[in-house]
C-alpha cells in the first residue's frame, strides 16, 4: 500500500492533511501569549552561575544499571547488527525502497525514531552507536594506539558529515535507493574505524563523527544526566526537567554554533521543500538548473538548503549581537552565540517530532510485514505479521494537530525559560538580562511561528510543485498560486523525474546503461509539453518494467512485479505493498 | 516567589491544551454519514471529479465508471477497483482513516486523483 514514490525526507509516503487556519491561529496566539506570560513572571530573577543551577534529582537505583556493561553489550549489540541488516538489505533486498527494511531501518528507526528517543529519554546513541562497540571489541583483541595527533579542527568534520547526511536525505533524491544507503553506509563505518584507530577513539568520535555531535546534543535535552570521575567511570545518575541540560557547560566556539544552526536550518528545509516559497525559489532559478539536467534537481536544493543554513546562521548572529548590545556588557560574543544557541534545541527538537510524528507512526507500521520477507525473495519467516496493515489509530488527523501544538508550544516554553536562565548567567544585572532577553524572544517566537507555518502548510505531496509549475506563465494562467488541485495532481511525479535522471546518469557513469546514447535525447523538462499531454508522467508505464534492467552494474534484475511482491495480502481486495511497484525508467 | 511562578505557567499551559483538544476534538460534524461518490475515469489517466472528500467514519460507496478495464487503486485504504470498460464497479468502506489518500490507476502509477478525508 505505500508507494515507492519518495517523499522529500528520505522515503515513504505521508498522508498528512494541512492542518486547518484555525489550528495556526490559536497555536500562533498561544505562543506569543505564553511568552509574554514567561517574560513578565520570571521577571528580575537571580543573575551570576546561580541563574543555570537547574534542580535535579538524584537516582542512585540506576547507577548499578548505568555501571554495568550490560546496556553497552545489548545496546552495542543491537546497533552491529541494525548496521549488518541495512548493509545486508540493502544491497540483496528488493529496490522497492517500500519493501526493502534497510530503507525503514535508517530513515524511520535510526533518523527518526532515535532522535526523538533520545530526546525523551537520553542519549541513546551512545549505547546504540554501532562503530564504538566494533572498536571496543577490536581492542580487547589488539591494542590500537591512537598513530596521529588530530589537529584543532574543532566540530567542524562532525558538521560536514551531519551536512553530507542531510544532503543525501533532502537534495541527493538518493535517498530511497537501498544500494545507495548500503554502500553509504560501509563507507561510512570504513572511515569512522579508521578514523578512531588513527586518531583515537573518542578523539574522532567527538570531533569527526556527525551522529556523536549530534546526539550530543540531543542527549542534553533528556532528562537523564550521568556524573563521571576522571577515569570515565559513571559516580551518579541524576534525573532533570526536560531541556536544562542544555544549560550546562559547553566547549565554545563558532563550530559548535554552526553545529546547532545546522540542525535547526536542515530540519526546517526539510518542511520549507513542501512550501510555496520553496517553490518560488525554485522556479527563479530554473534558467540555473534545468540546463543541468541530471544534477539541477541536486545543485538547487543543496543550494537551498545552504542558503537556508546562512540565513539561518545570519539572523542568528545579528540577534545575538542585539543581545549583547541590550545586555551592555563586555562578553565574550563566542561564548554567549553559543549559550544561546543551545537554547535554540527544544524548539528545533519539538518541532523535529511533531515534524515527523504522523510518519513515523505509521511507517514504523508498515516495517512489520517486511520481516516476513526482508530480502524480497518470496520467504515466509513470519508468516504471521506479513498481513499486518499500519492501524491510523494514534495518527488521526485531530490527534496529530493536538500532539503538534502541545509539541510546539512545550519546546517554545522550555527555550524561552532556557534563554531566560542564560541571559540571568550571561549579565550582569537582572534589569540587563531582562533587557536582553527581547531580542531572543522576538528570535524565538519568529522560530516557532516558522515551524508552525511549515507545519500548517506542508503537505509532502505538493512538495514539488516547483518542478511541475515549469513556468511563470503556465502559473498566471493556472490562477492563484498554489493551486492544490494541480499540486496533487502533479506532485508526487516529481521525484521520481529526478530519480529517472538521476538513475539515468548514475548507469551511464557505470557504464551500463543500455541505451546511453538516448539519455542526450530525452527533452529536458521544459520542453515537454505540459499538463495533460504528459500524464503518464514519470513512472514508467508497466509495459516498459518487464525490461531487464541492470541495476547497479549487477546481475541483471527485472524490476517487473514479482509474485512475492504479492505475498503480504492474499484477498483481491487488499493489496501487497509490492503492489504499489514504481516500474523502473527505461535506461534513458 | 518561585513556586507561583511555575504554578502561573502551568496553569496557563493547561488552560491553553484543555482549549486546543476542545477545539481538535470538541463539537465533531453530524456524525457518521453515508456518501456515494460517482467517479468516471477517461484512459486510465484522469478522473471526475478529481478530488473525493468524505468526512471521519461515514460508510463511503465509491462508483467508479471507467472507459478503459485496468484497476483503481486508493491508497491508504488499500481498496482495489477492477474497471471494465463501460461497467460501474463499487466498493463500500468506512472512512476510518482521515488523511489524503492518492487514487492512482495501477498499471501505470498515474496519479488519477484524491480521497480527502477530514476529522
Amino acid at each position: 500500500m505505500f508507494a515507492s514514490g519518495i517523499a522529500l525526507h528520505g522515503f515513504g509516503l505521508r498522508y498528512d492533511l494541512p492542518a486547518p487556519l484555525y489550528w495556526y491561529l490559536f497555536a500562533a496566539a498561544g505562543v506569543v501569549v505564553i511568552s509574554f506570560v514567561l517574560v513578565v513572571v520570571f521577571a528580575g530573577e537571580q543573575v551570576g552561575a546561580k541563574a543555570v543551577q537547574y534542580p535535579r534529582r538524584a537516582a542512585p537505583s540506576l547507577l548499578p544499571l548505568a555501571r554495568s556493561p550490560l546496556p553497552r553489550g545489548v545496546g552495542g549489540t543491537v546497533g552491529v547488527l541494525t548496521l549488518l541488516a541495512i548493509i545486508v538489505t540493502g544491497l540483496f533486498g528488493s529496490a522497492n525502497a517500500a519493501l526493502n527494511p534497510a530503507e525503514y531501518l535508517v530513515w524511520i528507526f535510526f533518523w527518526v525514531g532515535t532522535v526523538i528517543l533520545s530526546g525523551l529519554v537520553g542519549n541513546l546513541w551512545y549505547l546504540f552507536n554501532p562503530w564504538t562497540a566494533m572498536y571496543d571489541l577490536i581492542t580487547r583483541v589488539v591494542r590500537l594506539g591512537p598513530v596521529w595527533k588530530l589537529p584543532d579542527v574543532g566540530v567542524w568534520p562532525a558538521a560536514a558529515a551531519y551536512f553530507a547526511f542531510a544532503c543525501l536525505e533532502l537534495t541527493s533524491g538518493m535517498a530511497n535507493r537501498p544500494w545507495v544507503v548500503a554502500i553509504l553506509a560501509i563507507a561510512y563505518t570504513a572511515l569512522t574505524l579508521a578514523g578512531m584507530i588513527l586518531f583515537g577513539r573518542d578523539e574522532w568520535l567527538e570531533h569527526c563523527e556527525g551522529f556523536t555531535v549530534l546526539f550530543g546534543i540531543v542527549g542534553r535535552f533528556s532528562p537523564l544526566e550521568a556524573e563521571r570521575d576522571t577515569t570515565g567511570a559513571i559516580t551518579a545518575v541524576y534525573i532533570r526537567p526536560w531541556g536544562v541540560g542544555l544549560l550546562k557547560p559547553s566547549p565554545t566556539g563558532w563550530d559548535r554554533v554552526f553545529f546547532v544552526i545546522l540542525m535547526l536550518s536542515t530540519l526546517a528545509f526539510d518542511g520549507i521543500l513542501a512550501t510555496p516559497a520553496w517553490q518560488d525559489f525554485n522556479i527563479t532559478l530554473e534558467p540555473l538548473w534545468l540546463p543541468m539536467g541530471p544534477w539541477g534537481f541536486f545543485v538547487v536544493r543543496t543550494l537551498g538548503m545552504t542558503l537556508l543554513t546562512v540565513a539561518f546562521l545570519l539572523v542568528f548572529i545579528a540577534f545575538i549581537e542585539m543581545v549583547v548590545f541590550f545586555g551592555n556588557r563586555k562578553v565574550d560574543l563566542v561564548a554567549t552565540a553559543t549559550g544561546f544557541a543551545l537554547t535554540l534545541v527544544p524548539i528545533a527538537l519539538v518541532y523535529n517530532a511533531a515534524h515527523y510524528y504522523s510518519y513515523f507512526v505509521i511507517q514504523s507500521q508498515a516495517f512489520i510485514p517486511l520481516l516476513n520477507d526482508p530480502l524480497g525473495k518470496g520467504w515466509h519467516l513470519l508468516p504471521a505479521v506479513a498481513g499486518i496493515q499500519p492501524s491510523f489509530a494514534l495518527a488521526q488527523a485531530s490527534t496529530v494537530w493536538f500532539i503538534q501544538i502541545v509539541l510546539i508550544v512545550g519546546g517554545h516554553v522550555i527555550a524561552v525559560y532556557l534563554s531566560h536562565l542564560r541571559a540571568g548567567e550571561r549579565f550582569r544585572t537582572a534589569q540587563r538580562a531582562l533587557l536582553s532577553q527581547y531580542p531572543m524572544l522576538v528570535l524565538m517566537v519568529t522560530y516557532t511561528m516558522t515551524s508552525l507555518l511549515i507545519l500548517a502548510q506542508s503537505t509532502t505531496k505538493a512538495g514539488c510543485v516547483g518542478l511541475a509549475f515549469r513556468s511563470r506563465r503556465l502559473r498566471r494562467a493556472r490562477g492563484s498560486f498554489p493551486e492544490p488541485r494541480l499540486a496533487r495532481t502533479w506532485g508526487q511525479r516529481c521525484p521520481e523525474e529526478a530519480l529517472s535522471l538521476f538513475r539515468a546518469w548514475t548507469l551511464h557513469d557505470l557504464g551500463v546503461a543500455r541505451d546511453a546514447d538516448r539519455h542526450h535525447r530525452r527533452p529536458l523538462p521544459r520542453q515537454r509539453p505540459h499538463a495533460a499531454a504528459r500524464p503518464v508522467g514519470i513512472r514508467r508505464p508497466a509495459a516498459h518494467a518487464s525490461r531487464p534492467f541492470p541495476r547497479h552494474g549487477r546481475s541483471p534484475r527485472t524490476h517487473s512485479r514479482r509474485a512475492d511482491d504479492h505475498r503480504a495480502r492474499p484477498s483481491s481486495g487488499h493489496r501487497g505493498g509490492g503492489d504499489d511497484l514504481v516500474a523502473p525508467a527505461p535506461a534513458i | 516567589m518561585s513556586r507561583y511562578r511555575f504554578v502561573i505557567v502551568a496553569a496557563v499551559l493547561v488552560v491553553f491544551v484543555a482549549v486546543g483538544a476542545y477545539l481538535l476534538f470538541g463539537n465533531k460534524s453530524s456524525g457518521p454519514q453515508i456518501v456515494t461518490i460517482n467517479v468516471t475515469v477517461t484512459g486510465g489517466t484522469s478522473m471526475k471529479p478529481p478530488d473525493l472528500s468524505a468526512h471521519h467514519n461515514d460508510t463511503v460507496t465509491i462508483n467508479i465508471t471507467s472507459d478503459t478495464d485496468g484497476e483503481v487503486h486508493l491508497h491508504g485504504y488499500d481498496i482495489a477497483f477492477e474497471a471494465k470498460a463501460g461497467q460501474v464497479v463499487s466498493q463500500t468502506f468506512k472512512a476510518v482513516n482521515t488523511g489524503d489518500f492518492p487514487i492512482e490507476w495501477e498499471s501505470t502509477s498515474t496519479e488519477l486523483g484524491h480521497l480527502i478525508v477530514n476529522p
